[in-house]
């Protein structure tokens, strides 16, 4: 398989504080990577560095063999990928239907036809057909994010970056917007998830990444991961994390 | 003198006089529409330019906000009536000073004023809409004005509605600086009119005509208010939300 | 707002007085309470022997006549003319007004001042020290208090480089001065017997009112309605609307006017004597009309070039001349107004005052000054 993603030497500063530390990491066409670690390890800004949310003080990030750039990451954000975050981040002035439909309009120049048919299919695999009209804010969280999540289908990018999406949820929202992603896994979309969802890195994930100050500290299979870990902090998260 | 204001005879002068007065309601009337579109055009603009990255976007608009918010109107106004027509012949070479017309500086004059106020509004605004907003526009591949545009100002105006209304609200009244410059308005009309008569029944129809034009702003900046408070219902699209409730019904 | 019914005349108070806002109220035929007085000529030679000193007054017939027609003018205090019956009166009536002063001093300070001066300072005996004497009370003090224009030149303009008033109005003060103490004029401008006050239209009939001012000489209107409040002389000069344009605009004539943006002053009657004007002299010419809050920013717009004329009274515009603005056309007069002493009601002054204005008058010197000063 192909390369879909391609880190090099990836460095990130916030001001004087390290945050990426020389990081190197590929990830092919159509993988599931799911990024574990502690809050403040860096795996929610290594994503966003994928998205170019955050742009890197040095080193690579290569999509499909293209590097990204200040000048081509929204034409390449168009393209590869889309972005499910923590806080759902749908558009409140617009309904459901206006949230899924504005970037293939705007954006992909799709026909409102289109535009809508793709919309009505996303959210009907995420379950929420019916709520087309409604606006967000009268959405549960749990709603709320499987329509974020039918958004990045919608403009159909191979790849789907989710940075903890269940973390604002209701713990009885948890598991509705999980069975989406899951069933999303089917599929031959490249999806790299920043989670602490245990249950979900060892269903889908094809490779689990630990991190810790900025660094990766352990890859592996979910099973190698779970059964085995090598790294003592891996071990010790994973065993706090678990019981 | 106060006698006077229950003076059938007055009030009927004042009444023969009437057209003036809508003449000046009129002026008046077209300085605010245009006014209101130039301040609200220059104040968004300006509002954008301190929320970018751009230092020197930045610079401007707070040198503009600043200059506009802590000079007089009446001052700026008189200072364009009077340096006005020969800055402008200078500038275009016409063998007289060239003449800018009242609509024309009451229009400058409130919108460039009003601008700065309603820049600061529109700032708050933007500041106040979340910035996960801006990043999912960006992760989605939008460029920056057009995440403006599509994303972040329509939230904003929602949220600034109501001080908008009430900048206009403001605005409308400012309008009277025209009354400095013999500008044929509202305020002018009514003041020659007291000053030829010596009649207060002329201020008391300016009064309310400026009301006629102010109280239903108050009340849409009320309107507003509650609304904005109030969750918004949902949407029926035709082909889509129907299509979508009947496919439920089905299944 | 061409047409200005009477009752927005009588509306607008008489209070300021420069301009064309009341001017259209002045009756053709009024001739000023003073010039009536006077026609007895044995007035005005009392009061030249009155110049001669105080002592004049004793013993000296006075015309019946002449008394009459001062009590008739409804001036009790003008008794003090009546050198017989002085004595008699005055202790009687000083103690009545100190009676009043002291329950209204406010309101008798001013009277009670005059009065106690002139008995104070007048020769034991004096019948000249009767009480409510204007011309004793000026003797007395040795100068003529009076009420000028400071920034209206040609007329009466405080110079501050030099720190003196000068115009007409300053020198014709002066004359009055002369009148008052019997010296020629140049004698009155030597010995500085005039003090200047400068007056606003708006202080100017109060300060007569009080006591504080014997004479206002200041570019004042005479109106019907002043009359009824204070005595004026006859008129020492007529003065007319004047249109003042840029020289740079090359306007040559009124008719160029045509269209054109004309700034009045608000409430003026301006407009309506322009367009009366207009229709007299039979210029085709429909001009713009402007009503400003005040002159100075009428200037300021004729000089931004946001109107082409500023018009207004001739005297007012000599305060904005310069290099740069001529009158148009200034030989169309039109909007006349007559510029009259204004005193006291009733007082002895009065008649004093409009003989000396008619004299000069008379005596072609009022149109020297009018030369002199280049008054237009």
């Amino acid at each position: 398989m192909a390369n879909m993603i391609e880190i090099r030497g990836l460095n990130k500063y916030f001001g004087d504080l390290h945050v990426l530390k020389d990081i190197d990491l590929t990830v092919e066409e159509g993988e599931k990577l799911v990024i574990i670690g502690p809050s403040g390890s860096g795996k929610s800004t290594l994503i966003r560095c994928v998205d170019f949310l955050e742009e890197p003080t040095s080193g690579q990030v290569i999509i499909d063999g293209t590097p990204l750039t200040k000048k081509n990451h929204l034409e390449m954000a168009r393209t590869y990928s889309s972005m499910v975050f923590q806080q759902f981040n749908l558009y409140p002035n617009m309904t459901v239907f206006g949230n899924l439909t504005l970037a293939p309009i705007k954006l992909q120049k799709k026909s409102k036809e289109e535009a809508a048919q793709a919309a009505m299919a996303a959210l009907t695999r995420v379950g929420l057909a019916h709520k087309a009209g409604e606006y967000p804010q009268n959405l549960s969280g749990g709603q709320q994010q499987r329509v974020a999540i039918a958004r990045a289908l919608c403009t159909k990018q191979p790849i789907i970056l989710f940075d903890e999406p269940t973390s604002a949820l209701d713990p009885e929202m948890v598991q509705e917007v999980l069975d989406v992603m899951i069933e999303l896994a089917q599929e031959n979309i490249t999806m790299i998830c920043v989670t602490h969802e245990m249950g979900f890195a060892r269903q889908v994930a094809d490779r689990v990444i630990f991190m810790d100050d900025g660094r990766i500290l352990e890859e592996g299979s979910p099973e190698h991961f779970f059964e085995n870990p090598q790294n003592p902090r891996c071990r010790d998260f994973l065993a706090k994390i678990l019981h | 003198m106060l006698e006077g204001l229950f003076d059938l005879k007055r009030w009927e002068l004042a009444f023969v006089h009437m057209d003036t007065f809508w003449d000046g309601f009129g002026v008046t009337l077209h300085v605010v529409v245009a006014g209101l579109a130039l301040a609200l055009a220059l104040g968004t603009l300006l509002g954008v330019f301190s929320t970018t990255r751009s230092r020197i976007l930045r610079g401007i608009s707070r040198v503009y906000v600043e200059f506009y918010q802590n000079t007089p109107l009446p001052v700026q106004v008189l200072f364009m009536y009077m340096a006005g027509p020969q800055f402008l012949q200078a500038i275009t070479g016409a063998p007289q000073p060239v003449r800018i017309a009242p609509f024309v500086l009451g229009t400058l004059g409130v919108g460039l004023y009003h601008a700065a106020y309603i820049a600061e509004v529109i700032r708050t605004g933007i500041e106040a809409v979340p910035r996960g907003q801006v990043e999912a526009a960006q992760s989605q591949g939008f460029s920056r004005i057009q995440t403006y545009a599509y994303i972040v100002l329509p939230q904003t105006f929602k949220i600034i509605l109501p001080p908008l209304c009430n900048q206009a609200l403001n605005l409308v009244k400012n309008t009277s600086v025209l009354a400095l410059v013999a500008g044929g308005d509202l305020m002018y009309r009514s003041d020659n009119f007291v000053s030829l008569y010596g009649y207060l029944q002329g201020y008391i129809i300016c009064c309310f005509m400026y009301f006629i034009i102010c109280f239903p702003l108050a009340m849409l900046v009320q309107w507003l208010e509650k609304r904005s408070k109030a969750r918004p219902r949902a949407k029926s699209i035709p082909g889509v939300t129907d299509v979508a409730a009947a496919a439920g019904k089905e299944a | 707002m061409t047409n200005l019914s009477n009752a927005a005349l009588r509306s607008l108070k008489a209070q300021d007085s420069d301009a064309t806002r009341v001017a259209g109220a002045t009756l053709p035929g009024f001739v000023p309470f003073g010039a009536k007085c006077s026609t007895g000529q044995q007035v005005g030679t009392e009061h030249s022997a009155d110049a001669h000193g105080l002592s004049a007054h004793v013993g000296r017939s006075v015309d019946p006549v002449a008394c009459a027609r001062f009590e008739h003018a409804g001036v009790e205090h003008l008794a003090a003319s009546r050198p017989g019956r002085a004595s008699a009166f005055c202790p009687t009536r000083r103690s009545l007004l100190r009676g009043l002063a002291a329950s209204a001093a406010l309101m008798g300070a001013g009277i009670l001042a005059g009065c106690g001066a002139g008995a104070g300072t007048a020769a034991p005996g004096s019948a000249s020290a009767a009480p409510g004497s204007k011309l004793a009370a000026i003797k007395a003090r040795g100068q003529l208090n009076a009420g000028v224009k400071k920034d209206v030149p040609g007329y009466g303009y405080f110079d501050p480089a030099v720190g003196t008033y000068e115009g007409m109005e300053i020198d014709l003060c002066y004359q009055v001065a002369a009148a008052v103490f019997g010296v020629s004029y140049e004698e009155a401008r030597e010995r500085e017997l005039v003090a200047f006050t400068d007056v606003t239209p708006k202080t100017r009939g109060p300060l007569i009112d009080n006591d504080q001012l014997d004479i206002v000489c200041a570019t004042y209107t005479i109106t019907p309605e002043r009359r009824e409040s204070w005595d004026f002389s006859s008129a020492y000069r007529t003065d007319y609307v004047g249109l003042m344009v840029k020289k740079r605009a090359g306007f040559k004539r009124i008719a160029d006017l045509d269209g054109k943006i004309i700034g009045v002053s608000q409430g003026a009657t301006t407009q309506g004597l322009i367009e009366q004007m207009l229709k007299d002299e039979g210029i085709d010419a429909t001009p713009e009309f402007l009503a400003f809050s005040g002159y100075p920013i009428i200037k300021s717009s004729l000089d931004a070039g946001n109107i082409d004329c500023f018009a207004m009274d001739r005297s007012t515009l000599a305060g904005y001349m310069n290099e740069t603005v001529e009158l148009l056309e200034p030989e169309v007069k039109f909007g006349e107004q007559q510029y009259g002493i204004a005193t006291k009601k009733g007082s002895d002054l009065s008649p004093v005052v409009d003989r000396a204005v008619l004299d000069l008058a008379a005596a072609g010197w009022l149109d020297e000054e009018i030369d002199a000063w280049g008054l237009v």
